[in-house]
């Protein structure tokens, strides 16, 4: 059975919604209440409704922004490089990056590359451009072979590592330890999405890069016949991931697991 | 009534006084807004592990025409309206592949039955699932975008008829009709998937 009353401005509503709304008069919240002690299904409406509530708290708990925040100040950072903006945006921009890396610093969540402190800017600092245009995996490997595989950021931790892969292409990764291969960090590219994750490494002193991105974006990547490069692809959980190497065999990929299997 | 301050509009949605977002102080300011944001790419995506993707990408694009917006008005409704945009656009973008139904307007589109739905944490949860939460989820999914977008920003963020209003571009009946709407809608798929008070294998109300 469905209660309703009629508010101030004339409009009838659903008499639970009024009283959660808080948009009952003090004479009509004393009536309901009266009603609901007479009334066990009206009662129990009301249980109903208030646990759909917490329910949707639980499931609709923003997530802590740390991942935002790190693309804005990355964001800001390119496009002040990037020369596209006015004289006036890219002073801001740069201020930005500054005022985002303290932001960052201060919750603790990310271990900033130096770039956010850069004077000259990210790009002089040796930074991987993200955000710019697609490029193809051959191109995205030379810009950071040119960069010398400075990554963007590092991450503290096995932690904060699985959760970037988590909360970027909804499967958690790790990489587990194997002879001779080094990483060095993480960064961005836009190849199969606009941030395909890149796992910048050292293996055997030579510069390798695994990108990783959701599995559904997966157009299927190779790299030209007259590049002297090989690309091994492996698909794990949700992720898709491309090893680029100048190696002969992969040597990063088999080390990627998902944390919850194990 | 939870009071949310700085991300919201006042209640007539006129510009919010004193809000300016300088040079430096937009992250600060995304940071303030970004719970409502959040939920409002939610509530159009209806998928919580994309819709930090949305944020991310309206958060740029907000940078990117940060002088377009006049110091002094509401920030949060500000880039609410990009945030939609990002949000519709993505919905289009998994239509034409084919991984969406069809989602192109932002008002009483009802989609249909969805095969599964994607939690924050990635994890794909099937329909027809036992628990509470899961039938929460899977009733809230049969509302359209702009219902499920009203009713977590007045149950979560605690965010006034007036200010869901001018964040989403619509009249306060109108938030309020969804909301109260969207609320039954949810009562009545609980009531007739757990039974009456009590009977939820033991998942009692």
């Amino acid at each position: 059975m469905t209660h309703h009353i009629k508010l101030q401005d004339g409009t009838v509503v659903d008499a639970i919604d009024a009283y959660l709304d808080g948009l009952m008069t003090a004479s009509q919240i004393v009536e309901f209440e009266k009603t609901l002690g007479q009334q066990e299904e009206l009662r129990g409406e009301l249980k109903r409704q208030q646990r759909i509530d917490e329910s949707l708290a639980k499931q609709f708990a923003p997530p802590d922004g740390a991942l935002t925040r790190a693309v804005i100040a990355q964001a800001a950072a390119d496009t002040s490089d990037g020369g596209n903006g006015s004289g006036t945006f890219r002073l801001f921009a740069r201020g930005f990056v500054v005022a985002a890396a303290l932001a960052m610093a201060a919750v603790g969540v990310w271990r900033i590359a130096d770039f956010y402190t850069a004077d000259e800017g990210p790009s002089a600092s040796g930074v991987i451009p993200a955000w710019s245009s697609e490029t193809t995996l051959a191109d995205a490997y030379r810009v950071a072979e040119k960069n010398e595989f400075k990554p963007h950021w590092v991450c503290k931790d096995d932690a904060e590592f699985s959760d970037v892969f988590a909360k970027s292409v909804n499967q958690p990764l790790l990489l587990a330890q194997s002879s001779g291969v080094v990483p060095l960090g993480l960064g961005y590219a836009h190849v199969i999405t606009e941030r395909t994750l890149m796992l910048l490494v050292r293996v055997d002193g030579r510069g390798v890069i695994v990108f990783v991105d959701k599995l559904n974006y997966d157009p299927g990547l190779t790299v030209p016949e007259d590049v002297d490069l090989r690309v091994f692809r492996r698909e794990l959980g949700r992720a898709v991931l491309y090893e680029v190497t100048p190696l002969d065999g992969e040597r990063v990929l088999d080390a990627f697991y998902d944390p919850s299997q194990k | 009534m939870r009071s949310v301050q700085h991300a919201q509009p006042n209640a007539d949605g006129s510009p919010h006084a004193g809000v300016s977002v300088g040079p430096f102080n937009f992250a600060a300011e995304y940071r303030r807004s970004f719970n409502i944001l959040w939920r409002i790419a939610v509530g159009v995506m209806g998928d919580a592990a994309l819709a930090e993707d949305v944020v991310q990408e309206a958060a740029i694009v907000g940078l990117r025409k940060i002088d377009q917006f006049q110091p002094g008005t509401n920030f949060t409704a500000w880039m609410a309206k990009t945030v939609k945009y990002v949000a519709l656009n993505h919905n289009r973008k998994e239509q034409k592949h084919g991984r969406k139904g069809d989602s192109s307007e932002f008002i009483e589109q009802v989609p249909e039955q969805a095969p599964s739905v994607r939690l924050a944490d990635g994890t794909q949860r099937e329909r027809g699932g036992a628990g509470f939460d899961e039938r929460v989820s899977c009733a809230l999914d049969e509302v359209g975008q702009m219902a499920r977008t009203c009713l977590l920003l007045r149950t979560l963020d605690g965010l006034e008829y007036s200010e869901i209003a001018s964040l989403l571009g619509i009249p306060p009946g109108t938030a309020m009709s969804h909301v109260h709407r969207t609320r039954k809608l949810l009562r009545q798929r609980l009531a007739a998937t757990h039974g009456p008070l009590g009977a939820d294998r033991g998942d009692a109300l």
